[in-house]
């Protein structure tokens, strides 16, 4: 009788621990939003996006005849940190508000003043010409910074965020969700303690079905992970964006690492648990 | 310990298996079903919301 109660106590076990696991991975991937101030972006995030701007500016001086060095020393590491800040008050915004944050701003002021200085675009002295061509060059400079450090259609999440707020208040589900492996975790201990209770309050005995529930959970977060490796989503995004590969990667390897830890902290709990019963010589 | 105690001991290293079996055909059947189709919403959901 027992038993019969206590392996279905098992499955829900594993049930509520691979739900512990998949939100705190969630929590984890979504936490540095969620503070005030944004998230750090970090150093070779920064330089690989500079990398990409300056072949952009390139092709651009390639396109326009102007000299893309004076342009690309003054595009530095500064003016990406300073817009990547930028970006991480906007992601903020969507994850506490549940709004679009402001416009990405950068002033062109001085890349003009610096165009209106490169002998290459000024030398036919036709000034109407070149102003318009100054206008398009900086204009186009912003906009592949503005690609790089944020390569989404701002406008359609805006549009999209405006009509999903129509229908759920989408600050209060993520506050939700960011509760949600605790409580988790706090089930998962009730349905241990619950198992225990059931083996007479006897947790040495409770323990081959806790073992099992986290050997259980672990295989099928190791299912789920393999899963999503060989979905492809990153030659998806590879193929959409080379900035938005960038910025995936480090979100993706913080998830990964998550469910790594996970995965060992489980086996292991597993593993002891088995061998800890199979010392003690007796079956349940 | 006698040699079946030790056979039924060893038995255990299966149980977490047997515990996964259930979820791994649910999420298998779940793939079956809709993966093709989840997997191509969120190609183009990538390819609408993404600038290159």
């Amino acid at each position: 009788m027992k038993k019969i109660i206590a392996i279905p106590l098992c499955f829900l076990l594993a049930a509520v621990l691979v739900l512990f696991c998949v939100s705190l991975i969630g929590t984890v991937v979504i936490s540095p939003a969620m503070k005030k101030d944004g998230a750090e972006v970090s150093e070779s995030v920064n330089r690989e996006e500079l990398e990409l701007v300056r072949e952009r500016i390139d092709t651009l001086a390639g396109l326009y005849g102007f000299n893309a060095e004076p342009v690309k020393e003054f595009i530095n590491e500064e003016t990406l940190r300073s817009l990547n800040w930028q970006v991480s008050r906007w992601w903020s915004s969507v994850m506490q508000n549940g709004k679009a944050g402001d416009d990405l701003s950068w002033d062109t002021s001085d890349l003009r003043e610096l165009l209106y200085e490169d002998t290459l675009l000024t030398a036919d002295g036709n000034w109407s010409a070149i102003e318009n061509k100054i206008i398009t060059i900086t204009q186009e400079v912003r906009e592949s910074l503005f690609r790089v450090v944020l390569p989404m259609r701002q406008s359609l999440i805006r549009l999209g965020l405006k009509k999903v707020g129509e229908r759920i208040d989408l600050s209060n589900v993520i506050n939700f969700f960011m509760g949600v492996p605790w409580a988790a975790l706090a089930l998962c201990a009730l349905l241990a303690g619950l198992i225990a209770l059931l083996e007479s309050r006897n947790i040495v005995k409770a323990l081959p079905y806790i073992g099992s529930a986290l050997g259980g959970a672990a295989l099928v977060l190791a299912a789920l992970t393999v899963l999503y490796l060989s979905a492809g989503i990153m030659p998806m995004i590879r193929e959409a964006s080379q900035s938005l590969t960038i910025q995936y990667r480090t979100v993706e390897t913080r998830a990964l690492i998550t469910a790594a830890v996970l995965a060992v902290l489980m086996t292991t709990g597993c593993c002891l648990c088995l061998r800890r019963r199979r010392k003690d010589g007796r079956n349940v | 310990m006698s040699t079946e105690a030790k056979s039924r001991g060893k038995g255990r290293w299966v149980f977490p298996l047997l515990i996964a079996l259930p979820f791994l055909a649910v999420i298998t059947l779940i793939l079956i079903r809709y993966g093709t189709s989840l997997l191509n919403m969120i190609n183009v959901l990538i390819k609408t919301v993404v600038t290159s």
